[in-house]
């Protein structure tokens, strides 16, 4: 997932985009509000935490302008993180656009709680379990089953597959799911992508009987279950 | 009492003042020059009975039968001549009457001394007095000589009655009452209209401060008369002020509270980061320090924050802010999928609050009740009046984690209502101490599974 990390202090700033890159998430990040409405405007994030104290421009002004349809029309979920405990700038934040909010000192643990929910929301799903007939992904534990056995992936693999799960039914072209899944300097024409969906693939239907991944010839590939629950 | 009703009596009390001075003013000049008038006839007349006297044989005056003014020659006329001679030794003296004396006889039995010389006279003095039945009456002594070079005293005296001058008199009275009256009337009326467009301005700025109160506005207009707009300006300046300085000063606080908080949150990652070189012992020990500073943070920088019931605040709607918060409170526990009952008796209530403290108090305590919910919230604000207006807010939530805690402890500073759901556990203290700066009241209960928050704000509610 290509998560927008806007924090104007640079200690949080790099612990955060460690964290978050451990957890697997492709982190591009922003040290003041101009710079973070550059990139929220240019990438198609899938996520983004956006401090609200931020230098140059507000965190709440940024959301407004993430939201505005005239100038970015972007929907990704946003996460503030604020400092300000007073409930004025809590729901400012909220009322200018973002889903969630988060107190500073918060554990890491609370904050990727929280994106993933609001992944999971995002992608319509109210739990982190998401169930597809055999299939079934937990976005918390980053697990998946199928047919009640856990399949072993690699981060990548995982990574890929929680992205076409969370836009199940959507044809995902190659070079958006390289965009959201690996860092900018990421080879693009590359065969990896491939490669990954072929072992993917061995990994989550090895008797080939429920297909989970369709490719569409030139288009790109999506997840081909049905859901049970959302 | 009112300006306008001070200047009303004031206004009305110089009037009726004028107005009655005036009448008076204008009845003596008019009475006045009416006698002079009375008193020019009277004289012209007696010049003309002078110049009619002749001299007889015997060297005494004798008048002619006939005299040039007409009304003296007319029986019953209401001009009466008489001349009358001193009486000298055992000469018996002249007495001439006109003939308008005639079947008059009544008026000099009134006045008994007419028929003699007026002996109190000097010569050549022009004596005028009234008669009692209501002429008035000039009398001159003069010294006749005449041929034989012997002096003679005479009285001359005119009388001309008074009825037809006080008639006019009475007249003029009537009118000059009745148009002193009328412009008595229109000069109220049109001193009310300008009294009216005179407090006008102050009026307009009265009704603009409650445009403030309401948060129509936000400042007076500066297109006021001069000697007021020094006020207004100072209103505005004053107004400016204390909210910029509240501002500010919360500006301030934020800032101070991001600028704390970040180097915590840097030492929180830090910690979570590095569980592993440090011994469980010396992280929650680490963990402990770290949400002490926080909570003392927050306490006291959200507890300084707090405006109270400071004069210059602004009325606030508490609806829309409780609307506003629900919308980010559902985006925020949008999992729980909690069902929200709000119910409101009045389309509006506006309370004698500041904005950021109403959020404050809305804000912790929906949270709380958002928090601590298991399926259910419900709120309902109304406004109720006894001896006094006040606001009431009740919101209940269903729960099975709140059991037999005593309200005091959930007001204690630091208590945290369970100690496995998240958050800091000082926004129910906050609110009391909102609630305690705006004189109201907090109670809280626990029943059946259900707490339920009451909060009662006195006074200064606006529907």
């Amino acid at each position: 997932m290509r998560l927008l990390l806007v924090e104007d202090d640079i200690q949080l700033n790099q612990q955060l985009l460690t964290q978050l890159t451990k957890s697997g998430y492709a982190v591009d990040v922003a040290f003041d509000g101009e710079e973070g409405l550059y990139l929220g405007k240019e990438i198609d994030f899938d996520i983004a935490i956006i401090d609200l104290g931020l230098p140059k421009m507000d965190g709440s002004t940024l959301i407004k302008q993430l939201r505005n349809p005239d100038i970015s029309n972007k929907q990704y979920p946003i996460l503030i993180l604020t400092a300000r405990d007073r409930w004025q700038d809590k729901v400012e934040g909220l009322d200018a656009g973002a889903d969630d909010y988060l107190v500073k000192p918060f554990h890491v643990e609370e904050l990727k709680a929280r994106l993933n929910a609001l992944l999971r929301r995002s992608s319509g799903h109210s739990t982190p379990e998401i169930q597809f007939m055999d299939f079934k992904l937990n976005s918390s534990t980053k697990e998946i089953y199928v047919k009640e056995k856990l399949i072993e992936l690699t981060a990548y693999e995982f990574k890929l597959i929680e992205y076409l799960v969370m836009h199940a039914g959507k044809v995902i072209s190659k070079s958006v799911l390289i965009e959201h899944i690996y860092d900018q300097d990421f080879d693009r024409d590359s065969n990896v992508m491939e490669v990954f969906i072929r072992r993917i693939r061995n990994k989550l239907d090895p008797d080939k009987t429920i297909n989970p991944i369709r490719t569409h010839r030139g288009s790109g590939y999506s997840f081909n279950l049905k859901p049970i629950k959302a | 009492m009112s300006l306008f009703y001070r200047n009303l009596i004031a206004n009305s009390f110089i009037l009726i003042l004028f107005l009655s001075a005036s009448g008076v003013f204008i009845h003596h000049i008019y009475q006045k020059d009416t006698e002079d008038f009375l008193s020019k006839q009277l004289k012209d007349n007696l010049y003309a009975l002078l110049a009619s006297a002749k001299e007889n044989e015997q060297g005494n005056i004798k008048m002619p039968r006939q005299l040039p003014n007409p009304e003296l020659n007319r029986p019953g006329s209401q001009i009466l001549a008489s001349v009358i001679m001193k009486k000298a030794k055992e000469q018996s003296p002249y007495r001439w009457f006109s003939l308008s004396y005639k079947n008059q006889s009544s008026l000099i039995n009134k006045q008994k001394q007419n028929l003699f010389y007026d002996d109190k006279n000097t010569a050549g003095d022009y004596i005028f007095n009234n008669h009692p039945e209501n002429f008035k009456q000039l009398s001159l002594n003069i010294s006749w000589e005449n041929y034989q070079q012997i002096e003679q005293q005479y009285t001359f005296r005119i009388l001309i009655s008074r009825n037809d001058i006080d008639n006019k008199l009475d007249n003029f009275e009537q009118k000059l009452k009745f148009w002193l009256g009328t412009t008595g009337v229109i000069l109220y009326v049109i001193q009310l209209l300008l009294l009216y467009w005179g407090l006008y301005p102050l009026k307009q700025a009265s009704l603009e401060i409650e445009k403030i109160q309401t948060g129509e506005i936000t400042e007076l207009d500066t297109n006021y008369p001069k000697e007021i707009s020094l006020l207004t300006i100072n209103i505005n300046k004053l107004i400016n002020y204390s909210n910029g300085q509240l501002k500010r000063y919360r500006n301030s606080l934020g800032d101070l509270s991001h600028s704390l908080k970040t180097p915590l949150a840097v030492i929180q990652g830090y910690l979570d980061n590095n569980n592993s070189t440090h011994s469980s012992n010396e992280q929650r020990e680490i963990q402990e320090q770290i949400n002490n500073i926080n909570n003392k943070i927050q306490y006291h920088l959200q507890r300084a924050s707090i405006a109270s019931d400071k004069p210059l605040l602004v009325k606030t709607n508490i609806f829309p802010l409780i609307q506003k918060t629900l919308n980010a409170l559902n985006k925020v526990y949008f999992d729980k999928d909690i069902q929200v009952k709000y119910e409101q008796t009045q389309k509006n209530v506006y309370c004698h609050l500041d904005e950021a403290d109403a959020l404050e108090l809305i804000g912790n305590l929906l949270d709380n009740a958002f928090k601590y919910a298991l399926s259910s919230v419900q709120i309902s604000i109304q406004a109720e009046s006894d001896n006094s207006t006040h606001l009431i807010i009740n919101l209940c939530n269903d729960t099975d984690t709140v059991k037999e805690i005593p309200v005091k402890q959930i007001l204690e500073r630091g208590k945290r209502l369970d100690e496995h759901t998240e958050g800091q556990g000082i926004g129910l203290y906050l609110v009391a101490d909102i609630v305690r700066s705006y004189q109201g009241e907090l109670d809280i209960s626990n029943e059946d599974k259900q707490v339920c928050i009451k909060v009662k704000l006195p006074g200064n509610i606006y529907l």
